[in-house]
């Protein structure tokens, strides 16, 4: 499959790149790892007038540890991420994430933790080839105002499909967002639109710098729950993430989150308040099950490669598996 | 569009193209360096035929624009055998029987090698890592493992020697 | 000659080809570079069923760099068909398009960029027309016609009935009737369809393409060009697997040959992958109700079945299709009294062909149900496959004599060495144990009939080039004959050179489809080695003063039998027989006795295939109740291959056989559609399997030496393949207590059947389906 026309820029510095967004907006987007971009480039799904690479710009890749956060820059490639000692010790949460993301072997020396976290959203109905599209009519996403998967909605419907989504929402994790006129923190609750046109609350001229994680305040117990049709080079159906600090037998803190159900993770607070104070008992984790079936039968459309009644019954079970697991039950 | 000069080394030789933008590493290897062993099953990152060496790492030739490559030694199926001696690997899985069509043959061989590089001793989970992303079709990937870990050990004793 | 004499069959060498695949040196389509080659592509139609109304391509003609532009206009209206009756695929579409992927324009240019920008700036015209999408909805009264001269969308219909069915039943003691129904799958051979090629100044054409049977593509070329058949040569090329799935003739390979003439330059035409999914074959979804009738011993007395399957919008290998569920069946089971009548029917999806699991709601039915009929009756599955397993030296319902059977040894094989009973007798919640049993040809007739022939040559060092008509589509083919002429005429492999599959050099093979090339290919090469030796012992005679019949051909060398210090070198033979004007040059032909007068539809009667390959497998899984995602445990399959002629590359093909049909094919590979859309062309979103996910697996070579094929040899793996869906199916119900019948078995239905289960409602599959019945047509037939 041939790649569209654009120009290609690789700046040495970030100011340098962040002169060409501030330039060119929407119209250029960052390459990073490609694996997601170029694919969606080939399916000519974007057409951006230039690429702006960031393999020249020294200070977009690394892992610094802070006292109490730490920070990986977003351009990392995910196998720097999955192998590096203070990841491992502090999150190893995120260590079991990056391993379910398409080919251990071969996605993650190029993809990085930065592109992985803004995957652009997936449908069945987008994915697909320019000839395919052409016979089925345009979308929110290709000039129309319309969902191929759900008729008459107001806006794309796509899935948000990162394996680290969930995770570094559950971790408490944000996003440094840095544009010509200086830089700001996003909380990652901040960070999704829940749009599938237009997925991260992110400006035109802004460009994805840091992700940072705190450090836990006490030792967590943790949980990530994924589902895919095999186990390697798939996308989940449904992933979960639990991260919670047990002390003298109750649940001090909780973060629950199911994503690949729409277009945003969904953060279940619901069930976090019924648990978090209390002792861990069974009934919580089917509480999240109920709560996540719930909350996922209000996005999850028929989009995918099982239907929407099992993905939202999937978002039931690993919630569930998710609590049981990091409360130990 | 304007094409851009691009240098790097492939096979131990230093290359310099002068590419267009849009171009992938995969064509630029197959269609100005003439390495057909990097194959084009999928063009979107899925089958892992296309896989060679980008400074030691296992990448996707497709999703890899050319222009990417800048500076970097990348090693393909082509550059495994020596003076036409196979390489471990490639005699594993020769006379192990791993090979069927032959069309996955070289990325998986190429996967094979980032993984042994990388792990000399690799336990069968290590493998079903490293290959687990490079789609076969005939072999049912039984042969292919039982050729990896025999060229692991081949390699040790050789190292040994 | 007794086995243990034999040098190199039967025994494990590395295959002549893998050298040049481990290296990257070997040259699939896609590869190939010609001086001056344009590039093609092909416009398709978007839209599932509609009228041609206008094509402009006067834009896309004047763009620069574009060398040709081809329409329906440029083909007088060709068709295509593997039968004469089944002509019904125009190669670029006139007047209709039938499914989205149709072909109706193509371009050569003098780059990809430059042909998909002429493909935007040709325009068509269409008046979008109803379409149907499935097998009931297309045979209903008034529903849009795919093709106008066939009412109710009925493609093809093949009646079977033997015995006396009616009779049988009322004789039962127990008959139940329960209706299967799989969706389609796909091949998904890692090398994409791609066609190369060249025309020259003397009017002919050079063509490559992955195919399985350069002879047939050959003669489908020279008609749709109206070249002679001479003058249109199929080259030899590497090939990427294949399946079934390269059996047919394309459009594409007739496209490129036409642009090619037309601009005089070499072209290629590579399909994208969804173009290989879409635009080549695909397997069939079908339906299928079977009543099977058994006595108290579970022996099955009376079985009928009928069969919808779904054909998309062409006839393709149609026939053939429909009958071969059918036909396996009869031959891996004893049934004395059977009737079957399969429609394939015309739908606007892309069109089916054989794949490697044909019919799977077919066999996982046949084995569902014996499962089922077991439990009623207190069987086991093992004892249910031995009670009605084909035995040597029966004959098949319609007229199969077979002659080599090594069913029940696969069947005792598997469920030993799995320890079947005792895991079935001692279900572990959620384990399951299941075993399939089947059966597959070694040749039937694809439109075209005819044998196999080669000949042998030799070089003055003494070694030799064998030259045969057959194709190796990545199965091991060419090794296969450079290991039978090696073994016949004392020589190493590396003293054979091959040609093979080049329509101008080698003389006709029927191709490597229906599992033929061992048997057909292979006892043609074995003859004209024999031939050759015969000549090379008749030159020797005089040399080492013996009778031709003492002597012996081994160690490139030929002696008296018991002598073998005493021989002379094969070198020196070929040298003295050129001096004595008569060089060795060995001929060899095969063609398997079959009945000549049989029909897939007018006549399903008579002698189908020499031989037939047997094989069981049993399967071990696990199964998550709470997401229906099964893990696969173990595998142990067994065939019955007549003779392993390289147990390695034997072994390979049945583990092989295990990811595609049982794993895979009855796990996770399936279509999804919207409409006529498939919603899954890419091997992104069609889960084959991978590394990690499969099983160990445990294969057993069963040999039976059958009497006709070459050492014994018969097919290798084919079997496996289908007993594998069989047994992955059984084993996922047993783990559950579920018999299903909607097939692959995905965690959605799993899950799906888990929640509608119910107990005490007697033995009953996961889902009750419309059943399948004989059709009445309006003219009352």
């Amino acid at each position: 499959m041939r790649l569209p026309q654009f120009e290609y820029f690789a700046p040495v510095s970030l100011e340098d790149a962040l002169k060409l967004k501030d330039q060119m907006r929407t119209s250029a987007w960052i390459l990073a790892g490609g694996t997601d971009l170029v694919v969606n480039l080939k399916h000519r799904l974007l057409a951006p007038a230039a690429l702006i690479s960031i393999r020249n710009i020294r200070n977009l890749t690394g892992i610094d540890l802070t006292p109490d956060t730490l920070v990986i820059r977003a351009g990392t490639a995910l196998a720097q991420v999955a192998s590096h000692p203070a990841v491992k010790e502090h999150f190893p949460i995120l260590v079991k994430a990056i391993n379910s993301i398409g080919a251990m072997a071969i996605q993650h020396f190029r993809g990085t933790i930065g592109g992985n976290l803004c995957l652009t959203p997936r449908c069945l109905f987008y994915n697909q080839s320019l000839f395919w599209r052409k016979g089925k009519g345009s979308c929110h996403r290709t000039g129309a105002k319309d969902c191929l998967a759900l008729k008459g909605s107001e806006s794309c419907q796509s899935i948000c499909s990162g394996d680290t989504v969930p995770v570094l929402l559950a971790l408490s994790a944000s996003v440094r967002l840095v544009g010509l006129g200086g830089s700001r923190v996003v909380p990652l609750t901040e960070f999704f639109s829940g749009l599938g046109e237009s997925p991260y609350h992110i400006l035109p001229e802004e460009i994805l710098t840091e992700i940072r994680i705190p450090l836990p305040w006490a030792p967590i117990s943790w949980s990530y729950q994924r589902l895919g049709m095999r186990s390697a080079v798939d996308f989940p159906l449904v992933n979960a993430a639990a991260v919670a600090v047990l002390d003298k037998g109750k649940v001090e803190h909780l973060r629950l989150v199911i994503s690949a159900v729409g277009p945003a993770p969904v953060i279940l607070r619901e069930a976090e308040k019924e648990i978090k104070g209390a002792q861990p008992e069974p009934r919580m984790a089917d509480r999240a099950a109920e709560i996540a079936l719930r909350a996922a039968g209000g996005v999850v459309v028929e989009n995918a490669i099982q239907s929407r009644d099992y993905r939202v019954k999937m978002a039931g079970v690993m919630a569930r598996r998710a609590v049981k697991e990091a409360l130990r039950l | 569009m304007r094409k851009q000069l691009l240098s790097l080394t492939v096979n131990g030789d230093p290359v310099e193209l002068a590419v267009p933008p849009n171009y992938t590493l995969q064509e630029a290897l197959r269609n100005d360096l003439g390495l057909k062993g990097v194959k084009e099953g999928c063009s979107e990152g899925v089958c892992g035929a296309c896989t060679v060496l980008m400074n030691g790492a296992p990448v996707r030739a497709c999703l890899t624009l050319a222009l990417e490559a800048e500076g970097a030694d990348i090693v393909t199926i082509e550059g495994l055998s020596k003076e036409g001696w196979l390489h471990p690997i490639q005699e594993a899985f020769v006379n192990l029987g791993a090979v069927q069509c032959g069309f996955c043959t070289p990325g998986m061989i190429m996967a094979s090698k980032a993984l042994l590089d990388r792990i000399p001793n690799p336990t069968d989970d290590d493998i079903e890592a490293a290959l687990t992303g490079n789609f076969c079709r005939c072999t049912g990937y039984a042969k292919m493992r039982v050729a990896v870990r025999t060229a692991a050990r081949e390699l040790q004793e050789k190292a040994q020697d | 000659m007794p086995q243990q004499e034999y040098k190199l069959v039967g025994k494990s060498i590395p295959r002549v080809d893998s050298k040049a695949k481990v290296t990257g040196e070997a040259v699939f389509t896609a590869d190939l570079e010609l001086p001056r080659m344009l590039v093609a592509k092909i416009l398709r139609s978007p839209y599932p069923h509609a009228r041609i109304l206008n094509i402009d391509v006067s834009k896309a003609k004047k763009l620069r760099g574009v060398h040709a532009v081809v329409t329906g206009k440029d083909t007088a209206g060709e068709k295509w068909g593997v039968f004469r009756y089944t002509r019904d695929q125009q190669l670029l579409c006139v007047d209709k398009v039938r499914y989205v992927g149709d072909e109706v324009a193509a371009v050569a240019a003098v780059d990809e960029d430059t042909a998909l920008e002429a493909l935007e700036l040709i325009t068509v015209e269409y008046e979008e027309l109803p379409a149907v999408f499935d097998a009931w909805s297309a045979i209903a009264p008034g529903a849009a016609l795919v093709h106008e001269d066939k009412p109710r969308n009925i493609n093809v219909e093949v009646k079977i009935d033997v015995g006396d069915v009616d009779e049988a039943f009322a004789r039962c003691h127990l008959v139940r009737e329960d209706t299967f129904v799989a969706e389609e799958e796909s091949y998904f051979m890692t090398e994409p369809y791609a066609v190369v090629a060249n025309s020259h100044s003397d009017g002919s054409v050079e063509v490559w393409m992955p195919n399985a049977s350069p002879h047939t593509k050959a003669k489908a070329l020279s008609n749709a060009l109206r070249i002679p058949l001479s003058q249109v040569n199929v080259r030899k090329i590497t090939i990427g697997g294949a399946f079934g799935g390269r059996s047919d003739v394309f459009p594409a390979e007739f496209i490129t040959c036409l642009l090619s003439l037309k601009t005089r330059r070499p072209v290629k035409l590579v399909y994208s992958r969804e173009e290989n999914t879409i635009a080549t074959r695909k397997g069939h979804a079908m339906i299928t109700t079977h009543k099977t009738g058994v006595d108290k011993e579970g022996r099955v007395l009376a079985r009928e079945s009928v069969a919808y399957l779904d054909g998309g919008a062409y006839s393709s290998t149609g026939p053939i299709a429909t009958s071969v569920p059918f036909l396996c069946h009869e031959q891996a089971y004893n049934v004395p009294n059977v009737r079957f009548t399969g429609y394939r029917i015309y739908t606007n999806k892309p069109i089916g062909g054989m794949i490697r699991v044909h019919g799977r709601s077919f066999a996982c039915g046949i084995d569902t149900q014996l499962d089922m009929i077991g439990k009623e009756l207190g069987i086991d599955p093992v004892t249910m496959h031995l009670r009605n397993a084909r035995k040597a030296g029966e004959t098949t319902p319609t007229g199969s004599y077979v002659a080599s059977c090594g069913m029940t040894e696969c069947i005792e094989k598997t469920a030993a060495e799995s320890n079947f009973l005792d895991k079935f007798n001692n279900p572990q919640p959620l384990r399951g144990i299941g075993m399939g049993v089947n059966s597959v040809q070694t040749g039937f007739p694809l439109g075209i009939r005819g044998g196999s022939q080669a000949f042998v040559k030799f070089h003055e060092d003494g070694g030799a080039t064998v030259v045969s008509g057959v194709v190796d589509n990545g199965q091991g083919n060419d090794h296969m004959l450079v290991l039978i002429a090696a073994e016949e005429l004392g020589l190493a492999p590396d003293d054979i050179r091959l040609i093979s599959a080049d329509t101008e050099v080698t003389p006709t093979d029927a191709g490597s489809y229906s599992m033929i090339s061992t048997f057909g290919g292979g006892n043609a090469v074995k003859r004209a080695a024999e031939d050759a030796k015969a000549q090379i012992f008749e030159v020797a005679s005089h040399m080492l003063e013996a009778d031709p019949q003492d002597l012996v051909a081994a160690n490139r060398k030929v002696f008296v039998r018991g002598a073998p210090d005493v021989g002379v070198s094969i070198a020196k033979i070929v040298r003295q027989a050129l001096l004595m004007g008569r060089p060795i040059m060995g001929r060899g032909s095969f063609a398997p006795e079959v009945d000549q007068r049989r029909e897939w539809i007018t006549n399903p009667r008579g002698q189908l295939s020499q031989a037939f390959s047997f094989g069981a497998t049993v399967t071990e899984v696990e199964v998550d109740p709470e997401t229906g995602m099964v893990k696969a445990l173990d595998v142990t399959c067994a065939q019955d291959c007549g003779f392993a002629l390289n147990p390695m590359v034997v072994e390979g093909q049945f583990e092989g056989s295990v990811a595609f049909g049982g794993h895979g094919g009855m796990l996770s590979e399936e279509h999804r559609w919207h409409g006529g859309h498939c919603l899954n062309p890419t091997m992104l979103e069609y889960k084959i399997p991978v590394m990690k996910d499969m099983p160990r697996i445990k294969p057993i070579i069963v040999e039976t030496i059958d009497p006709a094929g070459p050492y014994g040899a018969k097919e290798a793996g084919m079997s496996v393949a289908m007993s594998a869906a069989q047994a992955y199916c059984n084993a996922v119900g047993n783990a559950l207590g579920i018999y299903f019948n909607h097939f692959p078995l995905t965690p959605e239905r799993i899950l799906d059947a888990i929640e509608k289960r119910k107990e005490g409602q007697g033995i009953r599959t996961a889902w009750e389906f419309q059943p399948a019945r004989v059709i009445k047509t309006d003219d009352g037939t």
